[in-house]
């Protein structure tokens, strides 16, 4: 059965990019345009991943980190931040303190996120 | 406190230095005075004496009174001091004497003698009897008188001791006396070098002394004057730096959030374009997704370009080299040209005043900020806003507002949400300078913009210009 994958991302061109090249891989791709749909999806359906944006209005990625990590306490789901955030101190954040598995930064290479994407699935 | 023995040592020193050899020499002197002046009055004492017997006896020789002149003679011996009274003949044998056992003895002394030798007063007293020569002679001891020359010598030196000891009791109180205020002053002045201004010393004299405290209270008093306005200017140079510190930081605070959001609308671009491109590269795609695709990467493209010029007005904003392309403007068209592109134009309510007074204006510009302010009323009141466009005239100015049902604007965010690098932590859709350059363009067309809003409700922007005085003219 094929891996399911939730988008999270406000730009719509940046959601389709995403699905495209994750369909193109055979994976079951769904998205959300905000932190508050992400949340709502995952607490009614299953998702092997996220691949989480973190500058959203209302509710920033880091918002949906956390409260993804707070309701899969097991880690069972697996977290890629995808954001355009460089610092080494959003870096910190992200995979120290709120344990998201990958921190990817905008922009990416699509075959380097794909490959990444696989070994963790894996 | 160190001096102060020197001081007072000094002046008693002084004082003793003075004062000794003065009574030595005071006392000495008077002492010589005395014994001289009795002696004197002794002499004087025995003259008459001797006189008054010489004249007694003259006579009685005369009359060969013998016995007469025993009795006198007896009587003039019983006198204080009188050791010896003899009539002597000129050969210088006693012939008569107030001592019988003396009579025709030769005398003892022949000749006047003045003390101090023998401690005794001889005096001879002549009387011619026919062609007999006698004298008399008076012997006047002197132990008495020397007695009491004795005691007032000791009574000298005892008031010699008393003024000595007075002198030197005085030297120690006027030194005390002396040195008072200037222990006093250097307490105070050591007051004064501690930090405590608040000494009153009293002016007891107008002397040096007296001036000096005089001095020194009014030292501390400007001293302390001076402590407080120092204190006060430091105070409010430290508020001031606190102050400048406090914005700094602000303004540090809004770059950083800047540099982040500058980060995120150049990058999200990027991605797309550089993520569409590879997959139009990957394999042959049907007709409608390349154009699907292509169509996205000139979109993700122009914003990028839209974008560019947001950082190069500001850049020219900050520069002071912000100029417009001016020419005739139907705010109108503007309008309407505007809602043409703007995605969201179905949610838009349109009122424009018929025949508007054209603007000196520059379209490009006006159409950018009107879309600034329709951006900014679906970023932050979501697609479900409605929005309201009005255009009226007055007799100068025209006036267009943008208005929505959106959360409303919070007071201390109005207060500066025209800065630059402003952004709300909601509006991940900006880049801070959308607002700056609103203002900006509005300025640059002599006009004003200010927002209303009231949260729950909605909020107003509105810009006003001047409307085209030439435009009024060739109407006519």
């Amino acid at each position: 059965m094929a891996h399911r994958i939730l988008i999270v991302d406000d730009d719509p061109s940046i959601r389709k990019l995403l699905k495209i090249n994750l369909l193109a891989e055979g994976y079951e791709a769904v998205t959300a345009e905000n932190g508050a749909k992400a949340l709502q999806y995952l607490d009614q359906h299953h998702a092997d991943m996220v691949i989480l944006d973190i500058m959203m209005p209302h509710m920033d990625g880091w918002e949906v980190c956390k409260s993804i990590r707070d309701m899969h306490p097991d880690r069972q789901v697996k977290i890629l931040i995808l954001t355009a955030l460089d610092t080494p101190r959003d870096k910190l954040i992200g995979k120290d303190l709120l344990h998201a598995n990958e921190y990817v930064t905008k922009p990416f290479d699509t075959d380097e996120l794909l490959e990444m994407i696989r070994n963790m699935l894996a | 406190m160190r001096q102060s023995p020197t001081y007072r040592t000094r002046l008693i020193s002084g004082i003793i230095l003075v004062t000794t050899p003065i009574l030595i020499l005071m006392t000495t002197k008077w002492l010589s005075i005395t014994s001289s002046l009795t002696l004197e009055r002794e002499i004087s004492h025995i003259n008459s004496i001797g006189r008054l017997l010489g004249d007694e006896v003259g006579e009685n020789l005369e009359q060969q009174a013998d016995e007469e002149i025993t009795e006198i003679m007896s009587l003039t011996a019983k006198l204080p001091d009188i050791v010896g009274v003899h009539l002597i003949d000129s050969d210088g044998v006693i012939v008569h004497s107030a001592d019988s056992t003396s009579i025709g003895k030769m005398a003892a002394y022949t000749d006047t003698l003045t003390p101090p030798a023998d401690n005794r007063i001889v005096r001879f007293y002549h009387i011619q009897e026919g062609n007999q020569n006698y004298s008399i002679q008076l012997i006047y001891s002197l132990i008495g008188t020397q007695k009491d020359m004795g005691v007032a010598q000791r009574w000298a030196i005892f008031f010699d001791l008393l003024l000595f000891f007075s002198a030197l009791l005085f030297a120690w109180y006027i030194s005390a006396y002396m040195e008072k205020p200037v222990r006093e002053a250097t307490q105070a002045a050591e007051l004064i070098a501690s930090g405590k201004f608040d000494i009153n010393l009293k002016q007891k004299t107008q002397d040096a002394y007296g001036k000096l405290i005089d001095a020194l209270n009014r030292m501390a008093q400007s001293l302390k004057q001076l402590t407080y306005s120092m204190q006060k200017k430091v105070d409010a140079a430290t508020g001031e730096l606190a102050e400048k510190n406090r914005r700094l930081m602000e303004l540090d605070t809004l770059k950083t959030d800047f540099v982040a959001m500058v980060s995120h609308e150049l990058r999200t671009p990027l991605t797309s374009i550089i993520g569409f491109s590879k997959a139009l590269q990957r394999e042959p795609l049907p007709f409608e997704t390349t154009v699907e695709y292509s169509g996205i990467i000139e979109q993700e493209g122009k914003q990028l370009a839209a974008l560019v010029e947001e950082f190069l007005d500001v850049s020219k904003i900050e520069k002071g080299t912000f100029t417009l392309d001016l020419a005739e403007v139907d705010i109108g068209e503007v309008i309407r040209d505007v809602l043409v592109s703007f995605p969201w134009s179905s949610r838009v309510d349109v009122d424009i005043q018929e025949r508007m007074p054209s603007v000196r204006g520059d379209a490009w510009r006006l159409k950018r900020l009107l879309r600034n302010l329709l951006d900014n009323a679906v970023k932050h009141g979501g697609v479900e806003v409605s929005i309201w466009v009005k255009a009226h005239s007055s007799e100068n100015t025209i006036s267009v507002s943008v208005s929505d049902n959106g959360p409303g604007i919070a007071e201390e965010i109005r207060k500066t949400m025209f800065n630059k690098y402003y952004t709300t932590a909601t509006s991940n859709g900006g880049s801070g300078l959308g607002l700056a350059i609103a203002r900006a363009i509005v300025e640059a067309h002599g006009g004003t913009i200010i927002c209303d809003s009231i949260p729950d409700v909605g909020t107003t922007f509105t810009f006003t210009i001047p409307v085209c005085q030439d435009r009024g003219s060739s109407g006519r």
